[in-house]
């Protein structure tokens, strides 16, 4: 496996390595919505890559080697020794559609030697759990399902993604990996704390909440936020909501807020809330989330792949709370994988990985999510 | 350097492409993570605070609800308890404790429980009963130690005892009791022993004697009932051998000669070990309810005898309806069902034995009688009930509750009475109905006589015509006139006579002018008053009202008729009609008439049958004053119909006074236009009345007149009257004719017979109004119908005015004018 990576801020683009590669067949680029929506940013890429798939994401922040970049592209080749992909997209125009649309679109990808599917979404028009269950449908539990929905900034007003194309909002594009000599792993991890008593999920809609213990939610989360509560809905992700089914006590997942409803009084979230859950609020500390960072590469370091490249999606809500001390964990993940693997990635509205406790496919918020590719050398 | 110091620094020199980093930035770069820092720490430090909050809340509710069960808990046990602490003060308690007490726990906080109780335990768990102060309810307490380590408290658990102590008291007061029943309820104990001899007397010699008791103890009980029927002392043997108790053994005690009744009760009695060791019990003597017994019997008997001699049937229902006193007589009358009627016999099964044998020939269902009669709630209603039986004969029942809840029932045999009852009730409809007929014919006989009357004034009227330069022949013609005049006013009087006996007089109430009321009799008087030397004269009150509503026609009647009869018997002197008003309310009053003369008035034997029909006051009155009889009598029903009363006062020589008082209603100028002519509303304005000689001078303008009438006699006098006014006619002999003719020809007047062949006048009318042209052409009935509801009949059909035959020709000149006037100011 070959890499190029490049970076560009303030208008120059600056190479951060360079394998000499003779032919990318995969070129991943993660930029600011603002980059995105000029309208030219596929054709500079396809500029310098003319051959290659080209996958565009908008993100809340980008990551190339062991930094984090705003209002920056980032942009990384890759040549494979043996392994193959196979990339597809669909359209979406509301959430409602996820899992029709998301089904639509795996199922135009090849099943046969398919060993990992790496989702990127729109990250604003869809519900993440809906995305993965529409996939699920059509994938079977052999492969591998990670990816994250796109970001901007801390805007939560219009994202991006493309293939092959200059970016647009809803679409949904998936890359196929295929390939036996494909080395594959993945981690996901939040290192956020609960805290504050346990609530009841006592009315929602989906992914639309309404009432925590019979109380408008909005109204719990505009108190704890404080001043803060202007910056809804990014603010809300300095305070998490975790839930979990009733009766379960170990395995629970992390919810990010979309949007707010002012007039309804509820708020919007990347996944489910189905009524009846326990809910509790979370809080991070910088050292535990760093932590959580590094916890996650460990969880997925492979021995023997060399070279490999680690695509890392994190959440948008960690980056608001640790400002920019946000690198802390890119650069722990960066010293737990050692040089020789390279990282890229973005700040993300919903990180999609398989549970680490039930280890099946779920959208994640609030973690740092791993997804380590590499190639077997080969014997022969 | 510090990581993000010098990731920043990376930055600024990324920023600035140069050795030398972009210290601007790099300095906001700093900065902002100040801020960032900042912000973090006043989130958390906010965070931190409202959690606390919440978890402080979130503890209180769940302490609230642990004493809130703790509280539930502890007013529901049955024991009352007090907390106190170890000065022996309360502290708390539940409500049983507050309700026992007689405190709210506030009054109870702090106070000692020695001022609670009358004594308390001294050391905890040991149960003591003691009294409240307050009360003196008394209570079992126990104390028991709550101490822990931390605080010292005790508690006094408490709980109301007076049941138990009523409970005592009440076993105490019910042996008490008991001997105070046995006492009052006998006269004397005894005991014998297991060979049945007696062995104790208690309170037997102070009724019967000490010498007697003492001929008593010893002996047995076989002994003692040697005189008691076989039956009775065999029975008594067999429950003494099987130690049985026994009641209400009655025999004759004989002692020293002589026999009380008594009657005894015992029970036997056993030792510890269970060995019969004899009889114990009471005895009563009943010499006294022995003779009024016999008193009863006798006179029971006496009643029984009684009953049974009666001629109706007696029998008597006890409140559960069990037959329990009944006679010979009832069972002879219910022959049919006389096994079910015994003693114990239940009064539905007898009932019930009637329908099944249908011994009544019910006119209502057998079912609803039967339920009427067995439910005690509707066999009452009804309190005499004749019914006919099957064998032709006709039974009365009267069936009364007595005030034990039983039912007496007396039946006697009515055949005789109902069937003189029929045959009296048949004469009697049999005489209604003629009297019925008779009427009816009289009314019929109205249109009869009254076509040829027509025929008779009109032929008369036209003769006198036609002769003026005969005055002998014009004077008999005068005459006949006259008299046809005379015989139709009779002729008015029966037929109102027979109507109102008919029942077919009908009071039709318009609003009217008191004043017409007045010009119309002066004007009916004037021509009697011509020929005598009298005074006539009104006296009117000032507040009669103007207008008023009411049946002027039948109100004038009266009055003619009487100030007419008061001119008639007056030769000199006055005749004077006294109007008075009283306001009876705000809409109605009294309006009384006196009419009085100074004629030859009427003795008090002739008083008596004025006002009876076809009476007069002498046969000789008929001769010398001509009249039916009829008059006052119709007056009298006319008056009585319009809601007054006619009364009258005379002296023969010196004079009569009639005087009526009639209800009227008040009309507000309002609403008389609405009402006066009802017809009028048909024409849109009303026409001027001409009095010129001839109806029509103006020979171009001459108006066509339909005539339609099947009488010839009749056309011949219309036609001839029409040809002498000079106006245009053509004659239709009936209804249907007379719509062919107003198809083909123009015509603005129809004189409308009623009573024709083919098709009446009403019909006929109906038919014109129908067509849109024909809306305003008038037709006047001119008809032997002269009944008030004939005319209204007329004028719902759509005629516009009514003449009565015979015509009066003045009114028919009268009526065409009008009317004609009209037709040819509105043009079809």
């Amino acid at each position: 496996m070959k890499l190029m990576q490049l970076l560009q801020v303030h208008g120059q683009w600056t190479t951060i390595r360079d394998d000499g590669l003779s032919k990318a067949s995969l070129i991943l680029c993660f930029a600011a919505s603002a980059l995105c929506r000029a309208g030219t940013l596929y054709q500079q890429i396809r500029t310098m890559f003319p051959q290659g798939d080209i996958v565009i994401c908008s993100t809340g922040g980008e990551i190339l080697d062991e930094e984090v970049f705003d209002q920056s592209i980032a942009v990384t080749a890759i040549e494979f020794e043996s392994s193959q992909i196979q990339v597809a997209k669909t359209d979406i125009q509301s959430p409602e559609q996820s899992c029709q649309a998301a089904n639509h679109l795996a199922s135009q990808l090849k099943i046969e030697g398919l060993r990992l599917v790496w989702l990127i979404s729109d990250g604003l028009l869809v519900n993440g759990s809906e995305l993965i269950k529409g996939c699920r449908q059509v994938l079977p539990d052999s492969v591998l399902l990670t990816g994250g929905l796109a970001g901007d900034g801390a805007d939560f007003q219009q994202t991006f993604t493309a293939l092959n194309a200059e970016p647009t909002s809803g679409q949904l594009i998936a890359i196929g990996f295929y390939g036996d000599h494909l080395q594959l792993s993945c981690a996901s991890y939040g290192g956020w704390d609960r805290f504050g008593p346990e609530r009841k999920v006592t009315r929602s809609e989906g992914n639309i909440l309404y009432e925590l213990d019979h109380q408008p939610a909005l109204t719990l989360y505009k108190r704890y936020l404080g001043d803060e509560a202007e910056k809804l809905p990014s603010s809300a992700l300095l305070f998490p909501l975790t839930i979990r089914a009733p009766g379960q006590h170990e395995s629970s997942v992390v919810r990010t807020i979309l949007a707010i409803d002012e007039q309804n009084n509820s708020m919007t979230f990347a996944g489910d809330l189905p009524q009846g859950y326990t809910a509790q609020l979370m809080r991070g500390n910088f050292d535990r989330l760093v932590e959580g960072a590094a916890n996650a590469a460990s969880q997925a370091k492979i021995t023997g792949a060399q070279p490999a490249l680690a695509l890392l999606v994190s959440c948008i809500g960690r980056k608001l709370l640790m400002g920019q001390r946000i690198a802390d964990e890119v650069e722990a993940v960066s010293e737990t994988l050692g040089t020789s693997v390279a990282l890229t990635g973005f700040y993300s509205y919903g990180e999609i990985a398989p549970d680490t406790q039930s280890k099946r496919c779920e959208l994640h918020n609030q973690t740092m999510t791993i997804t380590l590719i590499g190639e077997a050398i080969d014997n022969a | 350097m510090h990581k993000l110091l010098q990731r920043q620094l990376a930055k600024a020199l990324r920023r600035s492409g140069t050795e030398t980093p972009d210290m601007e930035y790099l300095l906001e770069l700093i900065s902002t993570s100040y801020e960032e820092a900042d912000k973090e720490r006043r989130l958390t430090d906010h965070a931190s605070k409202l959690m606390e909050q919440e978890l402080k809340t979130l503890h209180e509710t769940a302490l609230r609800q642990t004493r809130h069960y703790f509280k539930s808990v502890l007013d529901r046990i049955g024991d009352a308890v007090l907390f106190l602490n170890p000065d022996q003060q309360v502290i708390g308690c539940n409500r049983l404790a507050e309700e026992m007490l007689g405190f709210p726990l506030n009054d109870l906080q702090g106070q000692n429980i020695d001022q609670l109780f009358s004594r308390i335990p001294n050391s905890p768990n040991t149960t003591l009963t003691a009294k409240l102060q307050q009360s003196r309810t008394p209570v079992e307490l126990v104390k028991s130690d709550l101490s822990d380590d931390s605080h010292q408290e005790q508690l006094l658990i408490f709980r109301d005892i007076s049941e138990r102590t009523r409970a005592k008291r009440r076993l105490k007061e019910s042996e008490q009791m008991f001997k105070d029943y046995a006492e009052a309820s006998s006269d004397w104990f005894w005991e014998t022993d297991a060979k049945h001899r007696i062995s104790h007397l208690t309170g037997f010699s102070q009724i019967m004697g000490a010498d007697q008791m003492q001929e008593l103890i010893g002996r047995s009980r076989m002994e003692l009932m040697t005189h008691a029927p076989k039956a009775i002392f065999e029975q008594h043997i067999e429950d003494l051998n099987a130690h049985r108790p026994f009641r209400d053994l009655e025999y004759e005690l004989v002692l020293s000669g002589s026999r009380t009744p008594i009657t005894v009760n015992g029970k036997p009695i056993f030792n510890s070990d269970g060995e019969f060791i004899g009889y114990r019990g009471t005895a009563r003597d009943i010499s006294d309810i022995r003779q009024a017994q016999a008193q009863q019997q006798h006179s029971d008997q006496q009643l029984r005898t009684a009953i049974g001699s009666l001629k109706e049937g007696i029998a008597l229902f006890d409140i559960n309806d069990q037959l329990v006193l009944f006679n010979k007589r009832a069972k002879q009358l219910y022959h049919a069902v006389s096994d079910k009627i015994f003693i114990g016999a239940q009064y539905a099964d007898i009932a019930k034995a009637m329908i099944d044998r249908q011994v009544l020939d019910l006119e209502v269902d057998s079912e609803h009688w039967l339920n009427h009669q067995i439910n005690k709630n509707t066999r009452y209603q009804t309190r005499s009930k004749i019914a006919r039986t099957q064998d032709g004969r006709y039974l009365q029942a009267i069936e009364t509750p007595i005030p034990d809840g039983g039912t007496i029932g007396i039946y006697s045999d009515v055949t005789e009475t109902v069937l003189l009852e029929q045959s009296l009730r048949e004469a009697k409809n049999h005489a209604e109905h003629a009297s019925q007929v008779k009427s009816e014919f009289m009314a019929n006989m109205s249109h009869e006589i009254r076509t040829p009357m027509n025929a008779i004034i009109g032929l008369t009227y036209l003769a006198q015509q036609e002769l003026e330069q005969n005055p002998e022949l014009k004077h008999y013609l005068s005459q006949i006139q006259q008299s046809s005049e005379h015989l139709l006013g009779i002729i008015n009087d029966v037929l109102d006579f027979s109507k109102i006996e008919a029942g077919k007089l009908l009071l039709h109430s318009q609003p009217f002018k008191f004043d017409d009321l007045v010009k119309q009799i002066d004007i009916f008087l004037q021509g009697s008053l011509a020929q005598k030397q009298i005074q006539f004269g009104w006296q009117l009150a000032d507040n009669i009202p103007k207008l008023l509503n009411g049946d002027i026609l039948r109100l004038r009647q009266i009055l003619t008729n009487l100030a007419s009869n008061a001119v008639k018997f007056t030769h000199k002197g006055q005749v004077k009609i006294s109007v008075y008003c009283h306001d009876l309310n705000s809409d109605q009053i009294n309006l009384q008439f006196i009419v009085q003369d100074t004629g030859i008035g009427i003795s008090e034997a002739q008083q008596q049958q004025l006002f009876s029909p076809f009476m007069q006051a002498d046969r000789s009155i008929t001769r010398t004053y001509g009249g039916t009889g009829l008059g006052l009598a119709i007056s009298k029903q006319l008056v009585e119909l319009l809601g007054g009363q006619l009364s009258m006062e005379s002296e023969p020589g010196k004079g009569s006074r009639f005087s009526f008082e009639v209800p009227l209603n008040k009309v507000d100028t309002l609403s008389i236009t609405d009402h006066t002519h009802p017809t009028l509303k048909k024409i849109a304005s009303t026409p001027e009345t001409s009095t010129a000689s001839k109806i029509f001078s103006d020979e171009a303008q001459l108006p066509m007149i339909l005539l339609v009438e099947d009488n010839n006699i009749n056309q011949m006098v219309a036609s001839r009257f029409l040809q002498k006014e000079g106006l245009h006619y053509k004659v239709a002999n009936h209804g249907a004719e007379a719509l062919t003719q107003l198809e083909n020809n123009h015509f603005d007047l129809v004189l409308m017979d009623m009573q024709m062949p083919e098709m009446d006048g009403l019909t006929a009318t109906r038919k014109i109004r129908t067509n849109p042209e024909w809306q305003n052409l008038p037709i006047i009935a001119m008809t032997a119908n002269a009944m008030s509801e004939d005319r209204n009949a007329c004028l719902d059909a759509g005629m516009n005015d009514h003449i009565a035959k015979p015509i009066d020709f003045a009114e028919l000149r009268e009526k065409l004018a009008l009317w004609l006037t009209s037709s040819l100011q509105h043009p079809k």
